[in-house]
């Protein structure tokens, strides 16, 4: 009944591989960090599928914005990136999108979440006042529990303190 | 024994009988006055430790107070027995030997003027430390059968005798008393332990009655200042640490000739 | 036995026995004298007082339930001396460093035998079969100096549940000589953590006081975190990421169901329970914006309590479940808060430099304890329920999350390192900030929760 490290390590390494095809919000397995952020997720099989992970990671400017300590607003350099993943979800009506929010390991774990919250949600609400639906937007806190760079120095710290938005697949 | 008058037969007569009491009082204390056969077949309390996944605890009721001195009670009665934990069906409690009649202690020679401690000895600070007692009056001659060997050897080394009585005053006397139940009562004060938070800020103020040889013969009251939310739980474990030291530094070895002032003593006692 | 030893034997066996010299003492309502006084000012020391603890006695070994009953007597010994030492009061030689006892002494101590390895107590007991499957367990503690017994404790149990014997003699042990109500029959929840750092496995866990009887309750599958035993350890609270959602499950330990404690579209986290298990605090975030609710453990409509702008997180009852002790940020930073349970005179207690969070009132209900952030640590310290006499326990990089012992004695938390490796381990640390020391688990853990004392 208890599944094996091991196992749920090669199943974690299975799904990263395949994330890059379309994403499923995977039910049984925490989803990777920003698991389909990567870029390297070789599918191999020419082409990206519009519509895709892979295609609105290749397509906007970026995937997630970042904030300052303790800080939820949207900043100038935010907005520019929202504005073209707006863009992107216009062409692709049907796409829905979850919206992870992160902070960085300098903070307590509940309040965290609470933070994370507040970006995610940031996050969103910019995005709708670009026109995007909001139901097509999906919310989640990770607090501190799914940092993107490890280290404990104010670079890393700073790559954490994100939101990320991810496609959520068909 | 001989017949004859000798001092020194005398003297062996007396010792005599003095080490055949002792064997009594050792026979005495030998023999179980209790029903000792019966100790192991009953359990001390029957009492259903239940997993903890049961719908219905049947928990025993385990006094979870230490049954310790009450805060501030007066305690004239008895000095080293502590309260039995209450549960019904216990096999009978340790029970002691009803005392046998203990011999006597006799009585002092006239103290000698060595127990006059000179002034300046008295003005040691109050450390606790184990030192050999240089303050304590007196350096007993041997064969004062006082039966508590511990001390006797500091006794004898350390306090230079004086030949002049009258020449000192009550306050010295006084003074030199202090200094010497303080200095008994302080190495296991010291070594019993109290531990918690602001348990510095306790002050146990025990009243204590000794006989003329000065024995402890009760506790005429045990309270304790200083008392907060956090340290409230030390109190009783203050309280008995002091009782304690008191009666393992007792008996006092004090000049008889003032018992009026020794023989009603207040001590405060506190950990900083 | 020495002369002198016998003298004083047989002086305090005159005075046990001469209690109508005793009563012959005027009492203390006579007119007050002033007579000669004293002070005697001792050391607080750190030393810890020797205690022996041999293997228990046993009648005769045999076997019940496959464990050896003379086996049992040193393994319950070993339990009770390390729950001693663990107190960081104790110095006790365990039954691997004194000699066996025979069942004749368990009620007899030979005192002279103690006395000469410098121990202050002595613990004597005997574990035997009780003849209807069980056990029987039964220890003594007695004060060698006085030579008398102290308290004693006696159980029959099931013989699966030798350690709860153990820890419940270590417990009158413990309690009896130091003051402190008792703390070690109990359990922790906590979260077991394996796996890097950015793709960490959690799993929710249950283990005894001392680390004894552990077991994985969630399979790492989800995220788990943030778990919280109720009062009668039935149920444990925590927070799963199951399906990609942030929710407060309802656990119950016995038959491992779980649901949810509140329905909701929105992300629930930070689950308390009241001190009579009958209600749950959580935190639910709406639009982005997080304040406490407080729900019936079985279910129902919940009673939000705090509606501010800020993040208003956590929360932790007084023992007496008149009020509660939360964290805010709606002055600009994270600070500690107290208020009533209907969320009414919400009053702020922190003031010191730097950021207070995660508030866990203490069960003896004198202090709250929290982590402290500022000059780049967090730091475990503890206040009193004004905000006063604030005081560090701790000084670490990031030592997070205090959870309190039963008795309000120790605390326990978690610290982790800085850098890519960046583990959590679980710690603990005397009220009075002496015997920190690391518990042994079998991965990483955080989040600890203790428990209250095991009926």
């Amino acid at each position: 009944m208890t599944i094996r490290k091991t196992t749920a390590m090669i199943a974690a390494i299975t799904m990263l591989t395949v994330g890059a095809c379309a994403k499923k919000a995977p039910d049984t397995l925490p989803p990777a960090p920003d698991g389909s952020g990567s870029t390297d997720t070789g599918t191999g099989t020419g082409g990206v599928v519009p519509g895709s992970q892979a295609d609105f990671v290749a397509n906007v400017s970026s995937d997630r914005i970042f904030f300052d300590l303790d800080q939820y607003n949207v900043d100038a350099q935010d907005q520019t990136t929202l504005q073209s993943q707006a863009q992107w979800l216009a062409r692709y009506p049907a796409v829905r999108v979850t919206l992870e929010g992160h902070a960085d390991e300098r903070g307590t774990r509940d309040y965290n979440i609470a933070l994370g919250e507040r970006r995610a949600n940031a996050a969103k609400n910019y995005l709708s006042s670009l026109g995007v639906d909001p139901n097509r937007i999906q919310v989640i806190s990770y607090g501190k529990e799914r940092p993107a760079a490890l280290g404990s120095n104010e670079e890393a710290w700073a790559q954490n303190r994100r939101a990320v938005t991810v496609v959520i697949g068909n | 024994m001989a017949a004859t008058t000798a001092p020194r037969g005398n003297r062996n007569a007396s010792i005599a009988i003095a080490v055949l009491l002792h064997i009594l009082v050792i026979g005495l204390l030998s023999v179980q006055w209790s029903r000792g056969d019966r100790r192991f077949d009953n359990p001390p309390m029957e009492v259903d430790l239940v997993a903890e996944t049961a719908t219905q605890s049947s928990a025993p009721v385990i006094s979870e107070t230490p049954p310790a001195a009450r805060l501030g009670e007066e305690d004239a009665t008895d000095i080293a027995s502590p309260e039995p934990v209450p549960a019904p069906p216990i096999p009978e409690p340790v029970v002691r030997p009803t005392p046998a009649p203990a011999p006597k202690q006799v009585a002092r020679p006239v103290p000698a003027p060595p127990k006059k401690t000179p002034p300046a000895a008295t003005k040691a600070p109050p450390k606790a430390a184990p030192k050999t007692p240089v303050k304590k009056p007196g350096a007993q001659p041997t064969g004062r059968p006082t039966g508590n060997l511990d001390g006797i050897g500091r006794e004898l080394t350390k306090s230079p005798s004086k030949g002049a009585p009258a020449a000192t005053t009550s306050a010295q006397v006084k003074r030199s008393i202090d200094v010497s139940i303080k200095a008994k009562v302080g190495p296991p004060w010291n070594r019993c332990r109290v531990s918690g938070l602001d348990v510095d800020q306790l002050v146990t103020t025990v009243k204590f009655r000794l006989s003329q040889s000065g024995a402890l013969t009760s506790f005429s009251s045990v309270t304790t200042s200083g008392v907060n939310e956090s340290n409230k739980p030390q109190v009783a474990i203050h309280q008995e640490c002091a009782k304690k030291a008191i009666q393992l530094a007792s008996p006092f070895d004090l000049d008889p000739d003032n018992y009026d002032y020794w023989k009603e003593y207040t001590l405060h006692l506190e950990k900083k | 036995m020495s002369a002198s030893r016998l003298f004083a034997l047989s002086l305090s066996v005159l005075l046990c026995g001469a209690p109508a010299l005793a009563q012959q003492v005027p009492d203390a309502s006579s007119p007050p004298r002033t007579g000669p006084e004293e002070t005697v000012t001792g050391t607080l020391s750190q030393d810890r007082t020797v205690i022996a603890v041999p293997a228990l006695a046993t009648p005769a070994a045999v076997n019940v339930a496959g464990l050896n009953t003379s086996t049992l007597g040193k393994q319950i010994a070993e339990v009770i001396a390390a729950d001693l030492e663990r107190s960081g009061l104790y110095a006790p030689l365990g039954p691997g460093s004194v000699r066996a006892i025979t069942m004749a002494e368990v009620r007899a101590p030979r005192f002279a035998d103690w006395q000469a390895k410098n121990a202050d107590n002595v613990v004597h007991g005997f574990v035997q079969a009780s003849g209807t499957g069980g056990l029987v367990v039964g220890c003594y503690l007695y004060d060698t100096d006085l030579g008398s017994e102290l308290v004693r404790q006696g159980f029959e149990i099931q013989p699966g549940d030798w350690r709860r014997a153990a820890h419940k003699c270590a417990d009158a042990i413990y309690a009896r000589l130091s003051g402190e109500s008792p703390f070690f029959d109990s359990r922790v929840a906590y979260i077991a953590e394996s796996g890097p750092k950015g793709n960490r496995i959690k799993r929710l866990a249950i283990m005894d006081s001392d680390g004894g009887n552990h077991r994985f309750i969630t399979n790492g599958q989800a995220l788990a975190i943030s778990p919280r035993f109720s009062p009668d350890y039935k149920k444990i609270v925590y927070v799963s990421y199951l399906n990609n959602r942030v929710r407060v499950f309802i656990y119950d330990v016995a038959n491992g169901s779980q649901k949810l404690v509140t329905e909701s579209a929105n992300a629930t986290f930070a689950p308390r329970w009241s001190p009579d298990g009958r209600q749950i605090l959580y935190s639910m975030a709406v639009g982005g914006n997080t304040d406490i609710y407080r729900i019936s453990a079985d279910g129902g409509t919940p009673v939000r309590l705090t509606n501010t702008p800020g993040i208003d997180v956590g929360g932790s009852f007084s023992p007496d479940g008149k009020k509660i002790v939360f964290e805010s940020d709606r002055s600009g930073g994270q600070q500690i808060y107290t208020m009533n349970i209907d969320g009414s005179n919400q009053q702020r207690i922190s003031f010191g430099g730097g950021r207070y969070a995660t508030p866990e009132w203490s069960p003896r209900g004198d202090l709250i304890a929290f982590t402290k952030m500022g000059g780049g640590e967090f730091r475990i310290g503890v206040m009193t329920p004004s905000g006063g006499s604030a005081r560090l326990l701790t000084n670490s990089w990031q030592d997070e999350a205090p959870t309190w012992s039963p008795n309000g004695r120790v605390i326990q938390f978690f610290r982790t390192s800085p850098g890519k490796e960046g583990k959590s381990q679980l710690w603990q640390v005397d009220l009075t900030g002496v015997n920190l020391r690391r518990l042994p688990t079998p991965q990483d853990g955080s989040d600890p929760s203790w428990g209250p004392i095991l009926p």
